[in-house]
């Protein structure tokens, strides 16, 4: 059970250190074939719903096979591993009306705390990621699991912009803990932010970890490279067609390289639609380093 | 600590009767009476014409001071029960932020709590408030949602539900409603919601008074305070014969401490209704300074949450 008291709301504040708490062990990304088609529950809530937005029902859409959340989150290695936190991100919605992380909830022996951010575009994992990271929930989270999630299912013929359209069923896995040693975590939120003024705030953001010392890499959107381009020598995109995770995923594939001699990575995110600018920090450990903290969890 | 600054309700016009409701929907006239009489339900407003923004706009509107405000909002949260509530990329939360003039605002919706995810909300938004620091900063929240399909009109032998909404303002630090404690526990072998098979639909009716019991203690507790310190409990709108095992599992004799005011003219509004009585019980005179009180939620899925505040 989730509990908060009296006495730990009132310390809460004071406790907690201005940096973040909870620290990146371990990152992975897989995109999830096959898929399953949709039964018949489902398709009458989404009749009913494209009926209240006025929007046609085009039989041969809920045809096709796909992954749901719940058929994303169970295809992780971690659905029983024992965290305390549990975050979905997505900025599509599912295609399925239940709630698989009451599920994961109950994988997880049912003492986990789990909820889901959505509806805030390719800024909604950058929110469930400083949730878990900064531990601003309060409780004795060690261990917490942030999944983020991408659904290709196109449910009607409308237009979506390309930067925010899913081509693939994936997910990524973001591991947290309190170990120290481990790489440090923090994110940055922007709101109201024109296209003319990406650069100039990554430039910014890139200046203010480079000032701290060693190289900066960076790994960009679509719509940051669409809206801000390379404001850094070392400069890597995010493949198209997964808004969410695609980050994660050229994060996971170069986390290697970077472990070898650490490095300060920003991950940079520029939702044009809903204009978030979105950057998460991470100061990635040397494998030296990493080698003689303490830690046993994910790696 | 967390604050509720203020609450503001929007009941629709449009009245239904439960009977004529529960009728359309096939149900017969055996149980419709069962609703009536045993559950406690009569009618339900609908926002019939209005779309979820529209609903959220206008309970906002209703914030006597949000126009002066609106520069300290941080934070728009939907705090939602449905986990598809519009087709992508309608975004009905952004159009509400648009609308108010809270474009540097952060908005993203908390769900898969279900109608427990109000009190998530709160929670998170308390959180996040007292990190950033700022005193002078709020959190608006929105409670309350379109009944647009069959799982979201009514929820078999528990409830009916309505489409009245609230918007809430969270601050930092202590006020005039103070959050103690917060309590929530999820028993996710009923994820299926709606859709659950009746034997699963039974152990959940069977486990219900004793779940919901046991985080109001939990949250009773982590205030600081025993049940008898509690002046009132303002419930989400389930059937009224569900509420007579909890307070028996909390050794509470009668109703007089549960606030069930609200729940016959409105049915279950989702995630809105300890807000929605929280608001009524304030114009009835029900709370006084210095009381204490409990808001309660349960979400499909199953989550079940109590929130315990001071006056």
């Amino acid at each position: 059970m989730y509990v908060t008291s009296r006495s730990a709301t009132s310390s809460q504040h004071a406790d907690q250190p201005a940096t973040t708490a909870l620290r990146l062990a371990h990152v992975e990304h897989h995109v999830v074939a096959a898929g399953r088609p949709f039964d018949d529950f489902s398709r009458g809530y989404f009749q009913d719903l494209w009926q209240m937005y006025d929007l046609p029902w085009e039989e041969e859409l809920f045809t096709v096979e796909r992954n749901t959340f719940h058929d994303l989150v169970a295809s992780t290695r971690w659905v029983d591993a024992p965290f305390e936190l549990a975050i979905m991100a997505s900025t599509t919605p599912d295609t399925d009306p239940v709630f698989p992380m009451a599920h994961l909830a109950e994988r997880m022996g049912g003492q986990a705390f789990t909820f889901a951010v959505s509806d805030q575009g390719t800024a909604a994992p950058f929110t469930a990621l400083r949730l878990a990271a900064e531990s601003i929930l309060p409780g004795p989270v060690r261990r917490a699991l942030v999944l983020i999630v991408d659904q290709k299912a196109r449910l009607h013929r409308s237009a979506v912009p390309a930067s925010i359209t899913p081509t693939v069923d994936a997910v990524a896995v973001l591991v947290l803990e309190s170990a120290p040693g481990l790489d440090r975590v923090l994110v940055e939120q922007a709101t109201n932010v024109t296209e003319g003024e990406v650069a100039s705030r990554v430039a910014e953001a890139v200046s203010r970890a480079a000032a701290d010392g060693g190289r900066v890499d960076l790994v960009g959107s679509a719509g940051w490279l669409a809206h801000g381009g390379p404001a850094a020598q070392h400069a890597r995109h995010a493949a198209d067609g997964m808004p969410c995770t695609g980050l994660w995923a050229a994060f996971a594939a170069n986390l290697p390289r970077w472990r070898t001699q650490g490095r300060t990575v920003l991950l940079v995110d520029y939702d044009e639609v809903l204009r978030y600018l979105s950057i998460c920090r991470v100061d990635v450990a040397a494998a030296t380093r990493l080698a003689s903290s303490q830690h046993g969890f994910g790696r | 600590m967390t604050s509720i600054a203020a609450i503001a309700g929007f009941h629709p016009a449009q009245r239904v009767s439960i009977s004529d409701y529960l009728c359309r929907h096939g149900v017969d006239e055996a149980e419709i009476k069962v609703y009536e009489r045993f559950y406690g339900f009569s009618e339900i407003r609908i926002a019939e014409g209005m779309g979820l923004a529209d609903q959220m706009l206008v309970s906002a509107a209703r914030l006597a001071d949000l126009p002066r405000l609106r520069h300290r909002i941080r934070y728009v949260i939907q705090a939602r029960t449905m986990p598809i509530a519009s087709p992508y990329p309608t975004n009905p939360l952004h159009t509400v932020r648009s609308g108010l003039g809270l474009e540097h605002a952060t908005a993203f919706c908390l769900n898969q709590q279900a109608c427990a995810s109000g009190l998530l909300a709160v929670e998170v938004a308390g959180r996040l408030l007292e990190r950033d620091g700022d005193p002078q900063a709020l959190a608006l929240i929105f409670v309350g949602e379109k009944m647009f399909t069959s799982s979201a009109q009514v929820l078999s032998f528990t409830a009916v539900m309505g489409e009245s909404t609230a918007a809430v303002l969270v601050a930092p630090g202590e006020g005039p409603d103070t959050v103690l404690s917060y309590a929530s526990r999820i028993y996710g072998r009923y994820y299926l919601g709606p859709r659950m098979p009746a034997e699963l639909n039974n152990q959940f009716a069977d486990g219900y008074a004793d779940a919901l019991a046991e985080v109001i203690r939990a949250a009773v507790d982590g205030a600081g305070l025993t049940i008898d310190d509690i002046a009132l409990i303002l419930p989400h709108h389930v059937n009224r014969m569900s509420w007579v095992r909890v307070l028996r599992r909390l050794g509470l004799r009668g109703r007089d401490r549960l606030f069930l005011d609200n729940l016959a003219s409105t049915g279950h509004c989702f995630a809105a209704d300890p807000f929605l009585n929280r608001e009524t019980a304030q114009q009835q005179g029900r709370l006084r300074n210095g009381d204490y009180y409990v808001m309660t939620s349960v979400g499909l899925g199953a989550t079940f949450s109590a929130m315990v505040l001071a006056c």
